[in-house]
This record gives C-alpha cells, sequence and structure tokens, in this order.
C-alpha cells in the first residue's frame, strides 16, 4: 500500500533527536513525565496529561488531531490514584478520541472518534473501529476486532495485521515529510502564459 | 549505632485547605461567569456566553476537564449546583444542573434541559431538548438506543471519591500549570 507524502509546515513542528515530531499548538502538560521513545508523531490539538502520571509512548506512534491522551485514576486504600500509562510501539490513534487507557499494547489500530474509557487495558495487535465507545476496565484481546456502542468483540484478525501495522506505520512515518520550498515549486508551475492566452 | 531504622514520619501533608479556585491558563472563561471556590478547571475547557444571553453561576468544588464546552445561548441565567463533575469533552447547553451530577466523556446536553441532583449522563449520550432529568436518573447510550432507570449507586460511587479526587487535583494542578489570576467577589 502506497501513502500518498503529507506535507507539514515546518515552522509548526518540533523535531527532536530521536525523530519525534510534536506539533507546537499541542498540549503537553507536565513534559517531565512524558516519555517519547522515538520516531512519534503528535499532531496538532493532542492534549497529553503528563502532570496527573507519567506518559510512556513507544516507537512509530501516530497521535491524530484533537485526541485526549490522560492516565485513568482509581480509588485505592480510600484515596484516588492516578497510575501511568503505557503506549506501545507502531500505535496509531484517529482523530477527536479520549484515551485513558491504563496500558495499550503494540501494533494497535485505534479508529477516530474511540472513547477508551478508564483502566482499559489494549493488548497487542487488536482493532478498534471508528466511533466505539469501550467501557471501563474493558479487556481487548489480541487478534480482535471490537466495534460498537458499547465496544464488543466482533472477530478475530489474521496474523498478518501485525506485519501490515508495522509496515503501515513506518510509511505514515515517513510519508510525513517537512515542507521544503523546492516540492512547493515542483508540485504548483506557472501557468500564466498559457492563462493569459486563453482570455 | 542504632539497629531501628530511624523511624521516617510518613509525610503527612496537613489537608488540603481548599480556598479557592484552580483556573489553568489555557482554559477560555468568558466575561460574566461567576466561579465559586473550589472548582478546578482543567487546560482546554470553556466556559462560554454568547452575545446577548444571560450570566453563567457555577458552584464549589466542581471539575470541569479538558474540552468540555459549556455554553449559555438563552437570555436566562444558567445555573450549575455544586460537586459535579464533566469529563472530557462534554458539551453542556441546558437551563440548570443540580448537585452531584456525573457528565461521562463527550456526553451533549441540549439547551433548555434541566438535570437535578446525583445524575449520571453516560458516555457519548445526547439528552434531547427541553428533557427534566429527576433524581437519581441514569442514563446509558447503547448501539441504537438510550437506556434509562434509577439509580444510586453512581453517585455513591462519585462522592467517595469526588472530595479525594479534588484534593489531588489542588495539589498537584498548580505545580504544572499557571494558574489565571480572578479577581475575588466578595459576597
Amino acid at each position: 500500500m502506497q501513502v500518498q507524502p503529507k506535507y507539514f509546515e515546518k515552522s509548526q513542528y518540533i523535531e527532536t533527536l530521536n525523530g519525534n515530531k510534536v506539533s507546537k499548538s499541542s498540549i503537553l502538560c507536565g513534559i517531565m513525565n512524558i516519555r517519547l521513545h522515538g520516531k512519534t508523531i503528535i499532531k496538532p490539538g493532542v492534549i497529553v496529561r503528563g502532570d496527573l502520571a507519567s506518559v510512556n509512548i513507544g516507537r512509530l506512534s501516530i497521535i491524530s488531531e484533537n485526541t485526549v491522551i490522560r492516565p485513568s485514576s482509581k480509588k485505592f486504600k480510600g484515596s484516588l490514584v492516578y497510575f501511568p500509562q503505557n503506549i506501545g510501539d507502531h500505535v496509531l490513534i484517529g482523530e477527536g478520541c479520549v484515551v485513558s487507557a491504563a496500558s495499550i499494547g503494540s501494533n494497535v489500530y485505534i479508529g477516530n472518534n474511540c472513547i477508551i474509557s478508564k483502566r482499559c487495558i489494549l493488548k497487542d495487535c487488536c482493532i478498534i473501529a471508528d466511533n466505539t465507545i469501550l467501557p471501563p476496565d474493558t479487556v481487548v484481546p489480541p487478534f480482535t476486532y471490537y466495534s460498537g456502542t458499547p465496544g464488543i468483540y466482533k472477530e478475530d484478525l489474521p496474523d498478518c495485521i501485525e506485519q501490515f501495522q508495522k509496515e503501515y506505520t513506518t510509511s505514515l512515518y515517513e510519508s510525513f515529510l517537512p515542507n521544503t520550498p523546492a516540492s512547493k515549486g515542483i508540485s504548483t508551475p506557472t501557468k500564466s502564459p498559457t492563462a493569459a492566452s486563453a482570455t | 549505632m542504632s539497629t531501628s531504622p530511624p523511624i521516617t514520619s510518613p509525610t503527612q501533608t496537613s489537608p488540603v485547605v481548599i480556598n479557592k479556585s484552580l483556573i489553568c491558563q489555557d482554559s477560555t472563561v468568558s466575561n460574566g461567569v461567576q466561579i465559586a471556590i473550589g472548582t478546578v478547571l482543567h487546560p482546554r475547557s470553556s466556559i462560554i456566553i454568547s452575545d446577548g444571553a444571560g450570566p453563567i453561576v457555577i458552584g464549589e468544588n466542581n471539575i470541569i476537564e479538558e474540552l468540555v464546552q459549556i455554553i449559555n445561548k438563552s437570555p436566562e441565567p444558567m445555573v450549575i449546583g455544586s460537586n459535579n463533575l464533566f469529563e472530557v469533552g462534554s458539551y453542556i447547553e441546558c437551563k440548570s444542573i443540580g448537585n452531584g451530577n456525573v457528565f461521562e466523556p463527550k456526553c451533549k446536553i441540549l439547551k433548555d434541559t434541566i438535570i437535578k441532583d446525583q445524575c449520571s449522563i453516560g458516555t457519548g449520550c445526547i439528552i434531547s431538548e427541553g428533557k427534566i432529568c429527576e433524581n437519581n436518573t441514569v442514563i446509558a447510550q447503547t448501539q441504537n438506543s438510550q437506556i434509562q432507570t434509577t439509580s444510586t449507586l453512581p453517585y455513591d460511587h462519585h462522592s467517595s471519591i469526588h472530595t479525594t479526587h479534588l484534593e489531588l487535583l489542588h495539589k498537584s494542578i498548580p505545580l504544572f500549570h499557571t494558574i489565571k489570576k480572578t479577581p475575588i467577589l466578595e459576597k
């Protein structure tokens, strides 16, 4: 599958040494508690609540626009505790999601407008369809497809989903390119002489 | 050389005295909004009064999380009680809200609705216009329909953790966010 290159304004993103691309219009609270393991894209409007508890995001993960990543809380010995959130490698989270899962495995696809409620556990290689609402404390087993309101098991996934998700996130990362003046010049050739002759 | 380890007194911090509301810098609050003591506004939350609309009065000890929109479009004032929890992305446009309610993520309350005390509005619910929710109403969303029952269980759970949740937020949020300075109105 060929992914069309997507260009971004270089001034709007911060690129780190590890290859993370973080939009300047995203809100990362408590930066010292957020660990991006490299080659992660964080798009505009994303909110990551590192101030409540620490957040780990693995390699080659993509978090799309207006998603909220917030650690989940639990009543523990009479008081409320926020506990750390782990997100694995090759995870793609769609637009407008609310993710307060306790942990998300590797090679997971989460569609647009999903709500992953408190303390959910998503194992490796699962797919959550668009507009799914997972109730609190759901455990999604590996190689399964969940959808609906509330999100329930629909079908099994083939083993190749792991390889597919790896290649897909890698190609998405590689096709997410800074907007260089050279590429602009090629894509918009000047057509003024022909336009003038037509009139 | 003492054999017993020194008794490290567990850092028993004094109970947090909540004497102000926390409004994060990234949130938007219109002029004319009254917020009582103890309310917490997370970043990117917004409380908006449309042009020509009435004021919004928010009571004590509410928690308003990220991307919550509380909008007043009608000329009458909008009154919100105490101890409510508005979770991520909920949209509130209703006339009045009582005390001790829980609004789960991405629920939508449309205009002219009245919500009384100790209700729980489930994830992704859309409450139609003009509905009146009595005390202890629980509404949940399924694939094609809404389920409505009466139960005190959600409120019991909410009330058992709400005060500790507030204390935690009042301790931790000022460490990480710049807080808007607001003038304090003496009543």
